[in-house]
């Protein structure tokens, strides 16, 4: 994705990775490290990543960002995986006599004389914990028995005031990381945690140590409730004590996350997830019965036929056996519904006889319910966070079934809002669409209509979907992507997952 | 009586501006206009802004387009495009997508498309309006179904009677090796 200064997160807020970042799958290592399956993935070069790490108080950056390298970390205890951005930042005085330094210094392997900092994030962007070494040997920080407020936390830079009566007036410093987009652009700012923070006597504070990432060493993690903020005892704030870091095998020590924070979800940022559980589903003998009756009722008359998706409950994976209704020839008309009777509605299927993928429209349809039915709505955010988690779209047609996920809630939302809601708007969108398609069939060698639309589909919706593909006698569904190939053309390709 | 007058049109565009059967790679060849001059795609661009009213759907073609075959013939730009690697596509393979690029294109009322054999190729043309401009697009595959080419018109619809004529002399004209 062409990132540029305008689309990124404002400073301050946590950098969500998730949204600017993926991993590049095709050099993943796998491994087995301190009794969990590792998955290492460098980020996809397509979009690289820079940071540094900037005490706030003095305003001093204390690493080139060059001398940055991060990665994604999934790890697997056989039930559950965790995911974590793995940020790099080699102290100057290193990375200067170790020009290789990046290559020599993975979560596996760790080179003993490294200099820097070690900082994991969850995708979403938020600080999980850190290390900083000199010259290999892990430096501890000092006793941290500092207090945060939950209030102000995000807008501290130098000093705060505990919620006691003793008035005591703290000096930190404010760690930040820096994020800086491929042309060097400072694209937002997130705040890390607190060193040397002490009474304040007076006098000029010039914290965090010297000019090096590993001066500025990192306290234990901040744990905070499942609801955020820190925790709040006594009118003071409490952390969790860092157990002792593990990485004595030689390779980084892991991320240690708070007790409630132990499992988070899999950042799909490529579809795999997803692909997967659309393919356990298409293994389910009533939905492919179901399936291929809307195929063979839309390709026997020429009418699309279709089906909705309905749930006999939420949370819950148990389907409906709702009925196969037919529509018109250009048409099928879902009807979503939100209660016990006629079920919990998460997507629709439909045939589209001529072998075009999903239309606008019909990625519409799926987004509409979020804003105008009051049965979700009304059901609560826990409902509407389910149906926006599940919420799929399936064009079948001879050669395959198209499915399309939403990947982005805001951004599609801001695209239908701001694009598709007018009559002059739907027909300034499909004209666009039907150009884009066009243009991509009689641009691209060997293109199937099937790919033109997939490929006007990306064009207009970006990362806010994601499309799969499942051929026609498979039950493997696959996320699609645009690569550009040999001659610079952009062709539609399925991302292999693991 | 229109197609009547579009083919003595064509037949009368081809008699006056026999060009010259130019090598677009080692599998086609097709004969360019004598009018036709060649252009880079700033210069299409810079065209379309002029002619076009900068219509935001041509500049993005035009944009999108990797082909080092752009003319311009008067006021119709014409781009082909060749591939050097492709597969042998199955018989039928261009009826099937015409009919979802129908269905595709079936909200816009200017849309038609049809297939033809030329010179025993099959050829599938699209013919429709996209904001200011208007479109010839073909897609056509060697007998054998084993190479194909493109092309593209892009013309103001009151040049449609020269761009259909050019059309028809660059169909016409495109040989594959055997």
């Amino acid at each position: 994705m062409l990132v540029t200064q305008n689309t990124r997160p404002v400073v301050s807020s946590n950098f969500d990775f998730s949204q600017y970042i993926k991993p590049d799958w095709k050099h993943a290592k796998k491994y087995n490290r301190l009794g969990k399956n590792v998955i290492e993935l460098p980020i996809d070069p397509s979009a690289p990543l820079a940071s540094a790490i900037k005490n706030q108080t003095t305003g001093k950056i204390l690493n080139p960002k060059e001398n940055s390298r991060s990665s994604f970390i999934l790890l697997n205890d056989g039930k559950n995986y965790e995911a974590y951005v793995m940020t790099l930042l080699a102290d100057s005085a290193y990375a200067k006599s170790n020009p290789g330094w990046a290559s020599n210094n993975t979560y596996q392997k760790r080179d003993p004389a490294f200099s820097g900092l070690v900082l994991y994030f969850t995708p979403k962007g938020q600080y999980v914990s850190g290390y900083a070494f000199k010259n290999g040997q892990q430096v501890i920080p000092a006793g941290q028995n500092t207090t945060t407020s939950t209030t102000t936390k995000s807008q501290l830079t130098r000093s705060f005031r505990p919620r006691t009566r003793v008035e005591t007036i703290y000096d930190c410093t404010a760690w930040y990381l820096v994020e800086y987009d491929q042309w060097g652009n400072i694209t937002s700012m997130t705040f890390l945690y607190y060193t040397d923070c002490t009474p304040e006597l007076g006098g000029d504070d010039s914290g965090g140590g010297g000019g090096s990432p590993s001066s500025a060493t990192p306290p234990p993690p901040q744990c905070q409730p499942p609801g955020g903020g820190a925790v709040v005892v006594n009118n003071g704030l409490t952390r969790v004590t860092q157990p002792p870091p593990g990485g004595g095998d030689g390779g980084m020590p892991p991320p240690d996350p708070c007790p409630t924070q132990t499992t988070v979800t899999l950042p799909d940022t490529t579809g795999c997830g997803k692909a997967a559980a659309l393919s356990a589903l298409a293994t389910n003998a009533a939905q492919a019965a179901q399936d291929a009756t809307i195929l063979n009722n839309t390709t026997a008359t020429g009418i699309e036929n279709g089906a909705n998706e309905n749930l006999t409950g939420w949370p819950g994976n148990n389907y409906m056996n709702t009925p196969v209704t037919p529509g018109t020839a250009i048409t099928w008309t879902p009807t979503f519904t939100w209660n016990p009777t006629n079920g919990y509605t998460i997507g629709y299927k439909h045939g589209h006889g001529a072998g075009d993928a999903p239309s606008p429209v019909d990625i519409a349809a799926i987004v509409y319910p979020i804003g105008n039915n009051h049965d979700l709505i009304n059901a609560g955010q826990a409902a509407m966070q389910f149906y926006k988690a599940n919420a799929s779209v399936t064009a079948e047609t001879t050669a395959g079934n198209y499915t399309v996920t939403i990947s982005d809630w805001t951004a599609i939302q801001n695209i239908i809002t701001n694009s598709f809601s007018t009559d002059a708007e739907k027909l300034a969108f499909n004209t666009n669409y039907q150009t884009l398609g066009n243009a991509y069939f009689s641009n691209t060698a060997n293109a199937t209509v099937g790919d033109a639309g997939v490929y006007a589909l990306m064009q207009l919706f970006g990362n806010s979907i994601t499309i799969y593909f499942n051929p026609a006698g498979s039950k493997t569904y696959t996320p699609l992507t645009v690569v550009t190939d040999a001659g610079g053309n952009k062709i539609i390709a399925v991302l292999q997952c693991p | 009586m229109k197609k009547i007058i579009f083919l003595i049109s064509a037949v009368l565009y081809s008699l006056a501006s026999v060009g010259q059967q130019v090598a677009l790679n080692n599998e086609v060849s097709i004969n360019i206009p004598k009018e036709a001059k060649k252009i880079t795609k700033e210069e299409a661009l810079a065209h379309a802004g002029r002619r076009f009213n900068s219509d935001k759907y041509v500049l993005k073609s035009i944009n999108d387009r990797t082909t080092r075959y752009t003319y311009k013939v008067n006021d119709i730009l014409v781009s082909l495009t060749v591939f050097d690697h492709m597969a042998k596509v199955k018989e039928g393979f261009l009826s099937e997508n015409k009919k979802g690029l129908d269905a595709m294109n079936s909200s816009n009322k200017t849309y038609t498309s049809s297939l033809q054999k030329i010179n025993n190729n099959s050829v599938l043309i699209m013919n429709y309006i996209a904001g200011e401009v208007e479109y010839y697009r073909f897609v056509c595959y060697s007998p054998d179904n084993s190479k194909e080419m493109t092309g593209v018109l892009e013309f103001d619809k009151i040049d449609k009677n020269e761009a259909t004529s050019i059309l028809n002399h660059l169909l016409n004209s495109i040989k594959f090796k055997d």
